[in-house]
This record gives C-alpha cells, sequence and structure tokens, in this order.
C-alpha cells in the first residue's frame, strides 16, 4: 500500500509540474503581457518601464525559476491588477468553486445511479431508449448553450429563479442542475453497462435463488460491485466538472475561482493565472488521488498492479 | 451556537433510532448505518451552511428586496483590480468612480465642451499657467474638506513616478501646482498645453489626509470622495453598492443605491436587464436589439461615441513594398468601398470621419468631403496607377472587435473592394497579440484598427498619435503634417489651432492614409423601469437617472 500511494505522490508531483511549465511558457507565447495590461494608446516609454518594472525583460529562464522558487511555497507573487498575493485571492474564491463543483457532482450522481440502474434493469425498453437518447443529447450539449437556456427559460421566462449571482441556495440550483446534466451522462452510461455486467453473473442468480427481492438483489449485491469502476470515471469526471464551472461560472457570474481564471487570462495577469491554474490542478490531482486510495481500500486486486 | 444545536440534534436522532433496535424493530447493522447517515447529515449541516454564502451583514441594505425602486444597478463584464480611481485606466472604473468621487471638470454632453464642476473656473494667465479657482463648499465623504491642497497634492500623486499610476501619461505635461490661496491653485505645464482642460475630467480627486494615515492599500478597498454617492461594499467578483451621499453640493441623485454587478456573460446581462435585476448595461450586441425592445420590459438606445474605425493602409512600406505606397491606389480604395450603405444596413448608427477626425472633436472641419462611392473612378485610379488587373493584398484583423457587426462590415468590404480588383484576403489574429502586431509596423500591408483618443475631444487625440512619423501607430509619413501637427499641440489659441487642423485633414483627406470608416455608436440596454440617457464621452452617470 505504501509503495502503491508513494508511486501515485510522485505522479501527481510530476503532472503538476508539467502543468505549472505550460502555464508558464504559455503567457510568453500570446504576445507581450504589457498589452493587456495597458491600453492600446500607452507611448513605448511607458511599456519599457512597465516592462521592466514588471520584470518581463529578464532571460525567460530567469522568470520561470524565479517563478517555480516561489510556487513551492505558495508565493505566486503578487497580482498585477490586484496588488495582493495572488494565492490568497484564488483561495478567496476557492469555497464558491468547491460549493458549484461538489453541488454538481451531486446532480451527476442523483441522476446517474438511478437512470443507469434502469436503464440496466430494463435493457432496450422504451425508458432505456429514452434515457440514452438524453444521455446522448446531455452530452452533445455544449454547457454554455445549456446554461443559457435554463436562464431563458427558468429565469426569464417563469421568473422562478435569479438568473445569476451568489448569495442564497436558489442562486446554487440552476449552475448546479447545468453543471450535473452536463457530468451525468458518462456515469449513468457506465453504471448501466456495469450494471449489465454483473446482473448476468452467477451470485446474482445465486442471489435470486435464495429467494431474495428483486430490489435486494440490485441494490445490495449488484450495485455494489457496479460501484468501483463508477467511483473512478466519477474521479476523472472531477477534472471536466472543474473545467465546466470555468463555462458555468462565466455564465452564472458565479464568483468562483473560474472566473477570477478567466478575468486573469483577458488581462494577462500572470500570477492569478498560474495559481489559480496550479491549484485547480492540484484539487483534480487530489481527488483522483482519493479516488485511487477509495477504489484501492475497496479493491484489493488494485493494490497487488 | 449553530453548531451546539446540530449536535444536540444529531444525539436526538441517534437516541431515537436507538429505541427503534431496543424494541427489536431495526436489526444492529440497520441501527448503526442509520445512526451514521442520520449523524452524519446533521453533523455536516453547519459545515455546508458554513460553505454556503453568508446571509447579508448587517451594512448591506436589503436594497434588491424591496419593492419600491430605490436602487440603481448596472454590470460590467470583470470585476475592477481596485477601488483607487488613480490605480487603473478602465472604462468601468471610470465610470464607477464619477460616482464616489469629483473631478475638476465634466463635459457638458451638448457642447462636448468640458465646463465646471469642482473647479468654477480655469483661465492660462500665462503660457505655460493656468489658474484655476474651486468650489468652496465641497467636504469628502468622512468630513475633510476639498481644498487647493487637495487639488496639489492629486496631481502630485498621479505624476510621481513611484506612484506608478497607469493614468501618469495623462498628466506627463504637468511640470507643478502651486497654491495660491485655500481655494485657488496655479498648474504649470512643460509646455503650451492646448489640450489641459480636458485633463481636468476624468481626474478624480482623493482625500490627502486618509491616504496618507491608512495608505494606498486600505484605500484601494476603501474609497473615499466627494460624489453623489458614498461607497459602502465590495464584494469581489460579485458587486460594489454605494449609498446616496445626502450631502452633497451638487444635485443629489434620485436613486438611494447605486449597485453594479459583475455579470461576464452579456446573455446573462440581458436576462438579468429583462427581470429587472440590472436597469443598464453595454454595449448591446445588434443581433439582440430586436428581443429587448420586443421584451417589452427595457429598451436599447444608441449614442454616437469617440472611437473612430478605420482600415489602416502601409502607406510608407513599413511592412513590406506594397501597391498601397502609391497614393492614386489608397484613393481608389476609398472610392471602391461604400461607406454609406455600411452604416445604414450593419451599423446602428456612424458619424462619417473624411479625415480621420471624429466630427465630436474639437478641430473637426465639417468642409472637408468624404471620399464618394464610385467604383468606376476607383478602377480607373488603380489603372493609373498600373493595377489595372487588381492585385491580391493581406488584411490582417484581430478575433474580437469593438465595432459592432464587424465580421460583416469587413465582408461587404472585401466584396465591394474586389470589384474594382482589390483581392483582400483575411488573416485573423488573437486580439492581444494585434496590438503589437500594428505598433510593431507588422500590420501591413491593411489591417482593421479603431482609435478611442484616450476620451480626449480634440483632433489632437487621433492624429498625432495615428499619423505623426514619430508615433508607433504610424503607417504614413509626410513632413508637412508632422509640421501642422506638432505646431496645433503647441498653441494655446484655438482660432489657430482650429486653423492648422483644417490644413492637416486636408491633406489626410488627400492622401488617404488609411480607408477611412466612421465614428462608433454603441447601444445601452436600458430598463423600462428608468429614465435615463447615456452621455457621447462613454461615462454612464446613474446619478442623473429617475425612476419612469
Amino acid at each position: 500500500m505504501t509503495a502503491y500511494l508513494a508511486r501515485q505522490v510522485i505522479q501527481l508531483a510530476v503532472a503538476v509540474w508539467g502543468i505549472s511549465v505550460i502555464v508558464f511558457v504559455v503567457n510568453f507565447v500570446i504576445g507581450d503581457p504589457i498589452n493587456a495590461l495597458v491600453p492600446p494608446e500607452t507611448p513605448e516609454e511607458t511599456r519599457q518601464l512597465l516592462r521592466h518594472q514588471y520584470g518581463f525583460d529578464r532571460p525567460i529562464l530567469v522568470q520561470y525559476l524565479d517563478f517555480a522558487r516561489g510556487a513551492v511555497v505558495g508565493n505566486f507573487g503578487e497580482s498585477y491588477l490586484f496588488k495582493k498575493p495572488a494565492l490568497s485571492l484564488v483561495i478567496e474564491r476557492l469555497p464558491a468553486t468547491l460549493q458549484l463543483t461538489v453541488a454538481g457532482m451531486g446532480v451527476a450522481i442523483l441522476i446517474a445511479i438511478p437512470v443507469g440502474i434502469i436503464s440496466a434493469y430494463w435493457r432496450y425498453s422504451l425508458i432505456d431508449n429514452v434515457a440514452t437518447i438524453i444521455a446522448v443529447a446531455g452530452q452533445a450539449m455544449p454547457i454554455y448553450w445549456l446554461g443559457l437556456m435554463l436562464i431563458l427559460l427558468f429565469s426569464v421566462r417563469l421568473r422562478w429563479l435569479p438568473a445569476s449571482g451568489y448569495g442564497t441556495p436558489q442562486h446554487l440550483i440552476l449552475p448546479a442542475f447545468c453543471l450535473g446534466v452536463f457530468t451525468a451522462p458518462v456515469a449513468m452510461r457506465l453504471v448501466r453497462s456495469g450494471m449489465l455486467d454483473v446482473l448476468s453473473q452467477d451470485y446474482i442468480r445465486t442471489a435470486r435463488a435464495k429467494g431474495l427481492t428483486e430490489w435486494t438483489v440490485v441494490m445490495r449485491h449488484a450495485l455494489r460491485n457496479t460501484m468501483i469502476p463508477v467511483i473512478t470515471v466519477l474521479g476523472l469526471q472531477f477534472g471536466q466538472l472543474m473545467g465546466g464551472a470555468v463555462i458555468t461560472e462565466t455564465v452564472f457570474a458565479w464568483p468562483g475561482v473560474a472566473l477570477l481564471l478567466i478575468n486573469a487570462i483577458y488581462r494577462s495577469d500572470i500570477p492569478v493565472m498560474q495559481a489559480a491554474v496550479i491549484i485547480l490542478a492540484l484539487i483534480i490531482a487530489g481527488v483522483n488521488f482519493l479516488v485511487d486510495v477509495i477504489v484501492a481500500v475497496l479493491d484489493p486486486r488494485v493494490r497487488l498492479r | 451556537m449553530a453548531e451546539k444545536d446540530s449536535v444536540e440534534l444529531a444525539w436526538e436522532v441517534a437516541d431515537r433510532w436507538h429505541w427503534f433496535y431496543k424494541k427489536g424493530l431495526i436489526s444492529r447493522r440497520d441501527f448503526l448505518k442509520a445512526v451514521l447517515v442520520s449523524g452524519g447529515v446533521t453533523a455536516a449541516a453547519p459545515l455546508v451552511a458554513a460553505c454556503a454564502p453568508q446571509p447579508a451583514g448587517p451594512t448591506q441594505p436589503q436594497a434588491p428586496q424591496r419593492p419600491a425602486k430605490d436602487t440603481i444597478s448596472s454590470a460590467f463584464s470583470s470585476d475592477l483590480p481596485n477601488l483607487d480611481p488613480h490605480m487603473h485606466n478602465l472604462r468601468f472604473g471610470i465610470i464607477l468612480h464619477y460616482h464616489l468621487f469629483d473631478n475638476l471638470g465634466v463635459r457638458d454632453p451638448k457642447t462636448m465642451r468640458i465646463g465646471p464642476h469642482l473647479a468654477t473656473s480655469w483661465k492660462p494667465v500665462e503660457p505655460t499657467t493656468w489658474e484655476i479657482e474651486l468650489r468652496r463648499d465641497v467636504t469628502f465623504h468622512n468630513g475633510d474638506p476639498f481644498t487647493a491642497e487637495t487639488v496639489k497634492f492629486n496631481w502630485e500623486r498621479i505624476t510621481n513616478p513611484e506612484q506608478k499610476s497607469p493614468q501618469r501619461g495623462n498628466h506627463e505635461q504637468i511640470a507643478g501646482v502651486e497654491v495660491i490661496d485655500r481655494y485657488k491653485v496655479r498648474v504649470h505645464t512643460k509646455s503650451p498645453y492646448p489640450i489641459f482642460v480636458e485633463r481636468l475630467q476624468n481626474f478624480q480627486m482623493v482625500p490627502e489626509k486618509v491616504i496618507k494615515e491608512k495608505g494606498d492599500a486600505w484605500f484601494a478597498e476603501h474609497p473615499v470622495g466627494t460624489g453623489p454617492y458614498k461607497f459602502v461594499e465590495w464584494k469581489r467578483d460579485q458587486y460594489i453598492l454605494a449609498e446616496r451621499n445626502d450631502n452633497y453640493w451638487g444635485p443629489k441623485p434620485a436613486f438611494k443605491y447605486f449597485k453594479y454587478r459583475v455579470i461576464p456573460e452579456v446573455t446573462t446581462m440581458i436576462a438579468e436587464l429583462l427581470n429587472g435585476n440590472i436597469d443598464v448595461f453595454r454595449p448591446v450586441p445588434t443581433d439582440q436589439v430586436n428581443a429587448i425592445n420586443n421584451s417589452g420590459r427595457a429598451k436599447v438606445v444608441s449614442q454616437r461615441i469617440l472611437r473612430t474605425g478605420f482600415v489602416g493602409l502601409d502607406a510608407k512600406g513599413r511592412t513590406a513594398p506594397n501597391p498601397f505606397m502609391d497614393v492614386r491606389v489608397r484613393n481608389a480604395a476609398n472610392h471602391a468601398v461604400n461607406i454609406e450603405s455600411y452604416i445604414k444596413s450593419l451599423q446602428p448608427g456612424g458619424d462619417r470621419a473624411p479625415a480621420l477626425v471624429n466630427p465630436m472633436a474639437f478641430g473637426y472641419d465639417p468642409a472637408i468631403k468624404p471620399h464618394e462611392y464610385d467604383p468606376d473612378k476607383a478602377k480607373s485610379l488603380l489603372a493609373q496607377a498600373g493595377y489595372s488587373s487588381g492585385f491580391e493584398v493581406t488584411f490582417n484583423r484581430p478575433n474580437s472587435s469593438l465595432l459592432p457587426n464587424a465580421r460583416l462590415v469587413f465582408e461587404a468590404m472585401q466584396r465591394d473592394l474586389e470589384k474594382v480588383g482589390i483581392r483582400a484576403k483575411f488573416q485573423i489574429h488573437e486580439a492581444r497579440a494585434f496590438t503589437d502586431l500594428v505598433s510593431q509596423g507588422k500590420g501591413g500591408p491593411m489591417y482593421e484598427w479603431s482609435w478611442g483618443y484616450y476620451s480626449v475631444f480634440d483632433a489632437d487625440g487621433i492624429l498625432w498619435d495615428m499619423l505623426h512619423s514619430s508615433s508607433p501607430f504610424n503607417y504614413y509619413e509626410n513632413p508637412e503634417l508632422d509640421r501642422l501637427l506638432l505646431e496645433a499641440r503647441s498653441t494655446l489659441d484655438e482660432e489657430t489651432r482650429k486653423r492648422l487642423y483644417s490644413r492637416a485633414q486636408q491633406i489626410i483627406r488627400d492622401e488617404a492614409p488609411v480607408i477611412f470608416m466612421w465614428g462608433f455608436h454603441q447601444l445601452w440596454g436600458v430598463s423600462t423601469a428608468v429614465n435615463w440617457t447615456p452621455d457621447p464621452d462613454e461615462i454612464d452617470k446613474f446619478y442623473t437617472a429617475k425612476p419612469a
């Protein structure tokens, strides 16, 4: 177990380092970061001065080492725009993002598991076909479009829920639902196929032969074994969920890390960009790590690999 | 308190399950599960509550929930970096700060000239010295008086290199400020500075004592001004709330609160406008105009703005030798495009700028007539220049544009140019890299461009930056034009300046260094619940709004 965990931690560290390099380099590929800080009318002398003040005129390797040294101890530097430590700006917005992603994940699970089970149980029935169509549609719909449609329907037309903002449970409903619908289909298909696989196994026949109710057979015996791959996939989906959150937060004006990140990108606020991407990467990597551990605990065979 | 309650509750629940278990109603295994689940849920409740948005504190007025409309609200697409008016140059920050602070002068939306505000009058006493008289009845929101010392402090702060104000460039001509008496100052400029008066607007007066006592970092989050609204609170990436200053020296706003929300997505802004959660936003995408107008809840209002568009031509071969180095080809391009029809069918409006200068700017000469649409003339000019079978050319464009319907406009232009033989091929660039491209001389032979004048309503605001040979944005060189532009920015005499700019515009019109387009019109969405109109200076002044 210890060796397994150690291997996972090393993988995680390499992944995060790789991400940090990409984030750092991309900034210099896009163009002069000064352009995002000042209007086009700004004279060249002012630009030079700013370039020097921000250290953009140093060799790129020196800039990277400087950045990496700070990043290791959580110092991403001061935001160019906010003049505050970049990390604290990210941490400040983390609860809102976590709230949204956890709620989105909850919605996804609430949709995926029951629908997956029903689809598998009544395979090729009308209900299975409808669920399949909805799943495909859910995957095909851009989350951005879905968000706007939800706003138009529930907010503008029906006036049941607020279109944007933050502050009450009502504000959470639309964004969480949007994110959940986006995430659910993959998990749902997986529950379905896993369930189909398990339902045809011998021990299920044994359970039925014992005279157990169908409910007990499905919920207690079949679902449990189906859940192992589902948990793994949900862990992987968490990364996608974070990606989805970037768009969801933008559409619903949700004051999370993603919104901060988008603005940082627009305005070339490099320290905030770096801090946000690396924190998000750490969270995603952390969740996947946790999932691996849970699966290892649930399924002893995993550790032997 | 809440935590204790939930722990007690968890105990009660567990106790109840225990009772079921003891009665033999549930198995031991089920009892343990039940306690775990229900206990977990109740114990987690305060955690969830802690993560959940905090209810409004006592400082926040419950403005949005009240039935009577006492709040005017607008939205901007991304939050401000700070609330110090000297430490950013974002449009939405300028708008906010017109509410929290005051300027020495403000633009009269009718004449476009700067009128008195905190300054009651100003005059040049020497070519490089201006004397300013101040109001005597102005105090900051914390009670500090506004005096000549305040003005001196403000100019010294913004021009101090250590302060690193992004607006420092606006005031680089200021040499020093001298306090004459408590309400009179003299401002010295490095050379005669005709657009000095333009610098009296969008220069908000901040309180010296507060900044010296509490520091810049504190002030950046707790702005104290003299304006019609007082700062209440700032929730990052959510909103900024301000309350009416009942001691304001000027006309008091009709709405008690002013709320500025952060909404990144324009479609969401439209939804919030239609829901009545915001009252004003801009810019409205042109394809949404009907949807808003037909909603019955809001309408779209258009207003001319100073930003002026054009297509840059590499007349001096800065990028590479090209056909536009011939003046006949540049004029041909101007005759080939049907500017009037683009404005009519693709724009919410537009003011033709036949020699780059926007009709609202000082120095604009209405006697200069735009190039007429005449494809035959264009063809014959091209033939004279030796391009009777036309030529191919790259047309550089950014992937996002401030021009409404930009893609359609430039596609129409492309078709018109092709009709006379100029086959322009679009090359689309990332917007941020595009500015580099143009300022580093790689924009040629053709590039989409527009200029906001830095909000200075003066011909100098565009002609110097676009056409003077010293500017990084210059793709045309003419010593005579250079001389006229320099002379015009070195004298205070308005008649002389007008004459110089007329000459300059005649040269520009004839030399056609660009394909001339128009001054943009912008669209605002305004709720039917308020009475408000936007100004051409793009500084939305919500303190003038009234309930409808």
